[in-house]
């Protein structure tokens, strides 16, 4: 390290005697700009969106995508914290402040701000992975059942569930797993009513 | 107590390192408002009397300690086992004295040595 060098370094040191404040001031600043729109995105997805997406999946693929939705929430949290914190510092111990330990500070700062950098961006691509892996199992049980609005027809000769096709004057039409299409003449439907599953 | 080689007011300024320095040349000590550690000698080049605050302070951002930043009362929380500033700091002229050629906007007022000290 040259004589310069250490010069400056000192010179600096006793520079920050004198911007204690501002720098404090300004780290808090990026603190609650970054908090408030991690706030404001969180309430964004929870109170708007909401969990009607899932709602009509079968059980297993719910609690899957319940699952992945929760681990990339928790990942793209974190992610957003280590960014913030890699871009506005955190408040930490006080040191005994000359040239030298300024300069050790800032190569400690260095190599956690890249730290800090790093693990942001794989939790931010990890919680991206996830949310999409949750669309896919979305996705994928959601084609795979038919029977979207099952309803339950009483008739004079029993009950049939099974998608309802059409109700006209003449007849009511339904599509049941083991029957097919099957048409009944309206006057022999006593009521049809929605059903949560056949 | 008469120093043995009195302060050279007219040495001109310069920013010149002066290598290793005895360390019974300097003391040490906690300044008396507590803000930080004073070290104090004799300048090695222009034999003033040179003395230092190194004081207690935030360097800027980092990430140690929080949980002691949310429960500290009183003073801010200070790093532990913190090298002492004697041996580890480069130290630089302080004299007081604006040597011939000293730059109007230097921390540093005095001849421009700069130095480490060793046991």
């Amino acid at each position: 390290m040259s004589a310069r060098s250490d010069r400056r370094w000192a010179e600096l040191a006793r520079e920050v005697e004198f911007t204690r404040l501002p720098e404090l001031r300004r780290q808090a600043e990026g603190w609650r700009t970054g908090l408030t729109g991690l706030t404001a995105l969180l309430a964004v997805l929870v109170l708007l969106k909401g969990r009607d997406d899932l709602a009509g999946l079968p059980a297993w693929a719910r609690d899957s995508a319940t699952g992945l939705l929760l681990a990339a929430f928790l990942l793209l949290t974190t992610g957003s914290l280590l960014a913030v914190r890699a871009a506005h510092g955190a408040p930490e111990r006080e040191i005994l402040l000359g040239g030298q330990a300024l300069r050790r500070w800032t190569e400690q700062e260095v190599a956690r701000v890249t730290r800090a950098l790093a693990w942001a961006s794989l939790c931010c691509v990890l919680g991206v992975v996830l949310v999409v892996g949750a669309l896919v199992v979305a996705w994928v049980t959601t084609t795979s059942d038919p029977a979207t609005h099952p309803v339950v027809v009483r008739t004079n000769s029993g009950v049939l569930c099974g998608e309802l096709i059409v109700v006209d004057r003449q007849r009511v039409a339904i599509r049941t797993e083991t029957d097919g299409r099957v048409t009944l003449p309206r006057a022999t439907v006593l009521s049809v009513g929605p059903a949560r599953a056949c | 107590m008469t120093r043995a080689v009195r302060h050279d007011h007219g040495k001109p300024y310069a920013d010149e390192d002066l290598g290793e320095i005895d360390a019974a040349l300097f003391t040490q000590g906690p300044s008396p408002d507590g803000r930080g550690v004073i070290v104090a000698g004799t300048c090695p080049r222009c034999h003033g009397p040179t003395r230092t605050l190194f004081p207690w302070a935030r360097p800027g951002t980092g990430s140690k300690g929080v949980l002691s930043l949310l429960f500290a009362r009183g003073d801010t929380p200070r790093a532990e086992g913190e090298p002492d500033p004697l041996l580890t700091e480069v130290h630089l002229c302080e004299c007081g004295h604006a040597h011939p050629q000293c730059p109007p906007d230097t921390s540093y007022v005095g001849c421009g040595a700069s130095w480490r000290i060793r046991r």
